[in-house]
């Protein structure tokens, strides 16, 4: 990849000033850009900032922007309120060598329908803290395309027990997903996302409803939510499956989800 | 630009250009057992070790690479000169093009994970694909390895 | 055989070259190549099918550091194969180095060299070509008399008759018969018929293809290439260069992994051009994208079988159409198609018909070529399958079908006799055929009586068996040919030279095991130099699992005659009759048993001390095959379907494998677990696809998947005890048989978990799915 000029910010407001002045595209873990770039004219790197962190704070684990997957993965803050979920979403990844590059804010910021990241965190209920904008609801951040020029600072969660599970269909492990669910009761609530659809994930919200704050729903409401999250949402076709397998698919994955999350 | 890093337990001054990935600079410099077998970080084959850390060199900034510690398997040659007898043991050691990025990353696995299961070895080991052997012949020399360095 | 008297052979000995390539040091092409070689590289058609109108290239030869760039108008217009293979070629010369029509989205436009890949690739994006965009055949069951036509020039020919009718987009055309099938199988008391889809698949050899050239101080070409095969591209680029061969030098160093898609030339030629223009070293290396999208891939096949046996399980006939899709090039069209059927049907040779047919169609698509199995897997696929279809039909346990109709030690099919590679075949009476063992002991490893065929392990998943047997064949005969020069060095060792060629497969290692337990000395004693045109005798290369038992065979003739040219030697020397001298355990002993010299002293007096008589001991050794005795097996495996979304893991694939003596049992092995891992690639993930517009998707690793660690759960893998009297100790061939069976009997599995067999490759979740909620499962 060409970097025509390289800016090592050194403050949040000197990488700021740089996506915004000079259009600059920020440096995350690069695996995705540089198979998708050839040329930058300005490329920003936020190594200097000492956003690679996870911590606790009051109810809140927060997670800042440039940590890798890999430190999510075998996290054991994180593996204390969420158990192995970090590990068994993140661990479909690439590999380890991947992992140990990608990072939080890269992932969710691109958007990709393919990301496991994007669909686990937005089931979660994570909070984007953007710079200089402040707090965003994930659904929020996702749901559009462009927000303008802003960066990832850091990224927050629920910091008590959570039950959640994360499901797909791949063709092979390490495979992007055919269809990728992630269900999570938290704050006394259901929340169910639906990625690689393909398109980016998304709430299936009628289903949502449907189980509303029954923390252990039963087996009809259960599949009358996996039945509506396959009809609210749309789904399209690519090289790994059809429409028709996702629309399929997705009912069995959110009943299997909801299934794990609720037991 | 120029940086300055550690390579092989040797302190380096590396040219490079903004935007360059560490496989072509080491490449470039002569560590040509780099090697690189895809074009989208899928393979493994370009693993190094940055501050003990397995990565993908194929999808690393050299620029990131500043005041940093790299291994290539030279720079593990005595680890992996006895890895490569486990290897070589099984037969597993065939067109051995994966080998030095796939040989580090097992010296890195056995540095994170304290006895791990099979599955354990599978998943640490999966960004290194291998098209010839089938991965069992590996996963024997790999188990051998561990033990003889448990005793 | 007497297992005490082998000492080198039946052994695991690791691989000469192994530390050196973990370690990585610079051993293959790449890491050789002369650091001021220029950097060439291809513009790449993106059209389908199109003709060139003009390519301006001037904007792009302005950028410093070019050095040349080469379009068809600049080269020789000669029409040759890249296909790696004997002369005369069965694949038609249909391929110029550069032509005026692109016939598939990547094909070569121009070849672009100059001083770094930078400067290439800039002058890459600033030439211009115009293209007339011509009507494409993307679909290879359309591609017969179609309007559009992929080969209309009229300067292209086959080099004996195949049955090309380009002009039809026929490549080539087979058809045989042994009795009369239609009129067997109408009097059968139950016929089976389907039709069975292959994909295209692609080999994934870690090393992308790499080639350098220089010209030598006599102004010889000197190539350096990642090939399978160094004298047939040695011959190739001859022919296509119009240069005579003694100008030419192919040296192979190590490569990392073939599997087929280097039993060709492919990048050769264009360094080659760049050199001759230039008089400077050149050097290519293909991304991974240009592997994916201008190499090869395994045929893609339409198989029509249909299966007639009487009520009591006697099979009967066998009739197999087949439709073979070779894309834009006709490289292996004939020879895989042929393959498909001569190394699947003589299993079941007691048949009283058996008919074999079809075409091989040009399509624009990438060219197809050799990889591992060579049409045999997609036959085994599509008769296997429909084995089991047989036996489910006949109320059968699979097995037993199997059993009461397949071939055995002492017998012979006609198919050996009608069907080579190419040609005609030849006669073969089975000496070595373990398929009766193969089946029963895999039958016990996988528990297939012990447990339930089929069961439910939780909602929604099932696990089940399937299995499948296969054949596959130990070089061409009469075709494949190999040689091994012997010489003694003082220090009393050997140098063993040979053309043969190791893909990293550890055949320099199990060639020199043979050489030492035949002159019984040391492995260590055997120095091997190996695949370099310059200096090692002639071999067609690795290919059609022809190194361990036509170079093997070549490799023990020339130590058989080693051990008598020594004992004449020796004779001479100390004035006795050749008879009475005998040689073992590296000494000379005379009839009474007393030593006259050791080899060492020997090897030194040969060379320095004996006067007039001094002389170098050397022989060689050369062997083509009466013969290419079958490697069998027998796969199992177990499955674990989930219903609800399609998808199959195999949960342990159980090979037990016939190849006779295992010279190396460590690296027969890791043979078959790596064949095996690339069919299970082939039945579950790897998926060839390509756009509407002929553009292929499935171009990066990130898409086209190959079976990773965490994908294929336990292999089991053991030899049957076998010994094959024309191989060398008892050696057949094992480098392709382990890929044969995984498709087969995962569907057959699938089809006894559920009752619903799938007929098209990869078993994929979507496509299982469908066919589950078609069937209303």
């Amino acid at each position: 990849m060409e970097i025509k000029q390289l800016v090592l910010a050194q403050t949040i407001e000197e990488a700021y000033e740089a996506v915004k002045e000079r259009r600059a595209t920020i440096l995350g873990g690069c695996t995705w850009l540089r198979m998708t770039t050839k040329s930058l004219d300005y490329g920003v790197d936020l190594s200097a900032l000492g956003l690679s962190y996870i911590k606790e704070s009051g109810q809140e684990i927060e997670i800042g922007a440039s940590t890798t997957l890999r430190s999510l993965e075998v996290d054991g803050l994180l593996a204390k309120h969420y158990g192995p979920l970090f590990s068994r979403t993140l661990g479909h990844i690439v590999g380890v060598q991947l992992r140990n590059l990608s990072t939080l804010g890269g992932s969710l910021a691109g958007r990709y329908g393919f990301s496991d990241v994007s669909t686990l965190f937005l089931a979660l209920g994570a909070e984007l803290d953007l710079y200089p904008e402040g707090p965003l609801s994930i659904e929020a951040y996702m749901a559009a395309t462009d927000h303008g020029p802003h960066l990832i600072r850091a990224v927050r969660i629920p910091a008590r027990q959570v039950q959640a599970s994360y499901q797909t269909v791949r063709i092979t492990h390490l495979d992007f997903p055919i269809l990728s669910v992630a269900a999570a009761y938290t704050g006394g609530l259901w929340r169910i996302a639906v990625g690689a659809r393909p398109g980016r994930a998304q709430l299936a919200a009628a289903a949502m409803q449907i189980l509303g704050g029954t923390k252990k729903p039963e087996g009809a409401a259960i599949a009358e939510a996996a039945r509506q999250a396959a009809a609210e949402l749309s789904f399209g076709k690519d090289i790994r499956a059809d429409e028709e397998y996702r629309k399929n698919v997705c009912p069995v994955l959110v009943r299997r989800a909801i299934e794990e999350a609720s037991r | 630009m120029m940086i300055t890093c550690t390579i092989n337990n040797e302190k380096k001054q590396l040219e490079i250009q903004a935007g360059e990935m560490l496989a072509e600079v080491l490449r470039r410099y002569g560590y040509t057992e780099v090697k690189t077998g895809c074009d989208t970080g899928s393979c493994g084959l370009c693993t190094v070790l940055v501050d003990s850390k397995p990565v993908l060199s194929c999808s690393y900034l050299a620029h990131r690479a500043e005041g940093r510690s790299i291994s290539t398997v030279k720079g593990k040659e005595k680890e992996a000169v006895e890895f490569a007898a486990f290897l070589t043991a099984e037969g597993a050691d065939q067109c051995g093009f994966c080998s030095p990025g796939f040989t580090l990353t097992v010296l890195a696995m056995r540095e994170e994970l304290k006895n791990p299961s099979d599955e354990d070895i599978r998943h640490y080991l999966a960004g290194n694909l291998c098209r010839c052997t089938g991965y069992e012949g590996q996963m024997r020399a790999i188990r051998k390895f561990l033990e003889a360095h448990h005793e | 055989m007497n297992k005490e008297s082998i000492h080198s052979v039946n052994i695991s000995i690791p691989k000469i070259d192994g530390t050196g390539l973990v370690l990585g040091r610079p051993a293959y092409t790449e890491d050789l190549a002369p650091q001021d070689a220029l950097v060439v590289r291809l513009l790449r058609s993106p059209h389908a099918h199109a003709r060139i109108l003009s390519i301006d290239t001037s904007a792009a030869l302005q950028v410093e550091g070019m050095a040349c760039i080469l379009t068809w108008k600049d080269v020789k217009r000669i029409a040759y194969t890249r296909a790696g293979q004997g002369h005369p070629e069965p694949s038609p010369h249909d391929k110029f180095i550069l032509d005026e029509y692109v016939r598939y989205v990547g094909d070569e436009v121009a070849i672009v060299a100059g001083r770094d890949l930078a400067c290439v690739n800039r002058a890459l994006s600033l030439i211009k070509v115009e293209y007339e965009v011509l009507p494409a055949v993307l679909d290879f069951e359309q591609a017969v008399d179609n309007p559009a036509v992929v080969h209309p020039e009229s300067d292209i020919h086959e080099m004996f008759p195949i049955g090309f009718e380009p002009k039809r987009n026929i490549a080539a055309a087979y058809s045989m018969e042994v009795g009369n099938a239609a009129q067997v199988l109408e009097d059968c008391d139950v016929v089976v018929e389907g039709t069975w889809y292959t994909q295209a698949q692609n080999h994934v050899a870690m090393e992308a293809h790499t080639a350098f050239t220089y010209l030598d101080l006599h102004g010889r070409l000197n190539v350096v290439s990642s090939t399978q095969n160094p004298f047939h591209t040695r011959r190739l680029l001859g022919q296509a260069l119009a240069m005579p061969l003694r100008n030419i030098r192919v040296q192979k160093p190590r490569i990392g992994g073939g599997f087929g898609t280097k039993q060709t030339i492919h990048v050769e030629p264009y360094a080659a051009l760049v050199t001759l223009a230039t008089g400077k070293p050149a050097k290519i290396t293909l991304t991974r994208k240009e592997v994916f999208e201008a190499t090869f891939t395994r045929h893609q096949m339409r198989l029509k079988v249909r299966l007639g046996a009487a009520k009591d399980g006697r099979l009967r006939a066998i009739d197999m159409q087949v439709l073979s899709n070779t894309g834009a090039y006709g490289e292996h069209a004939l020879t895989v198609f042929m393959v498909g059927g001569s190394k699947t049907l003589p299993l079941y040779n007691k048949v009283e018909a058996v008919a074999y047919g079809g075409q091989v169609v040009y399509t624009n698509q990438v060219s197809a070529g050799a990889f591992r199995g060579y049409g045999a897997v997609q036959g085994n696929f599509a008769l296997e399958s429909a084995m089991d279809e047989l036996a489910h039909r006949l109320g059968m346990s699979p097995i037993e079908l199997r059993r009461r109709n397949m071939i055995g030690e002492g017998q012979t099919s006609e198919v050996f006799r009608i069907m080579g590679e190419g040609s005609e075949g030849v006669e073969m009476t089975i000496e070595s055929c373990k398929l009766e063992y193969c089946i029963q002991r895999g039958k016990e490893l996988i528990r297939w009586d012990q447990e339930p065929l089929v069961r439910q392990v939780a909602p929604g998943r099932i696990r089940a068996k399937g299995m499948a047997i296969a054949m596959q064949g130990s070089g061409i005969p009469l075709i494949d040919m190999g040689s091994a020069n012997l010489e003694l060095q003082d220090d009393g060792f050997f140098k063993l030279h040979i053309g043969a060629t190791d893909l990293g497969t550890g055949s320099d290692t199990i060639l020199a095991q043979i050489a030492a337990e035949e002159l019984g000395v040391p492995v260590e004693d055997i120095v091997v130099y190996a695949s370099d045109t310059d200096h090692t005798p002639y071999d067609v290369g690795a290919y059609a699992s022809s190194t361990t038992y036509v170079s093997g065979n070549a490799v023990l003739q020339a130590a058989q005659r080693m051990k008598q040219a020594l004992r004449e030697a020796v004779a001479e020397t100390y004035k006795l009759r050749a008879e009475s001298v005998q040689f073992r355990d590296g000494q000379f002993y005379d009839e009474q048993g007393k030593v006259i010299t050791s080899l060492k002293q020997f090897s030194f007096d040969t060379l320095y001390h004996n006067g007039a008589s001094m002389k170098t001991i050397a022989t060689t050794g050369s062997f083509s095959g009466e013969k290419s005795p079958p490697p069998y097996m027998a796969g199992f495996v177990e499955i674990e379907l989930d219903t609800e979304t399609g998808k199959i893991d195999v949960i342990e694939y159980v090979a037990v494998v016939d190849c006779g003596t295992t010279i190396n049992p460590n690296l027969a092995r890791i043979q078959v677990e790596g064949g095996l891992l690339q069919g299970i690639g082939m039945a579950l993930c790897e998926d060839v696809q390509y756009s509407e517009g002929g553009h292929l998707l499935t171009n990066s690793l990130l898409h086209y998947k190959v079976p990773g660690r965490e994908d294929v759960g336990r292999l089991t893998v053991e030899f049957a005890e076998s010994y094959e009297p024309s191989g060398p100790f008892g050696a057949k061939s094992v480098a392709e048989i382990g890929i044969d069976t995984p498709p087969a009997a995962i569907a057959n599995a699938l089809r006894n978990a559920t009752g619903v067999r799938v007929y098209e490759l990869p078993l994929t979740p979507p496509r299982v799915l469908k066919a589950l909620r078609a069937a209303g499962k």
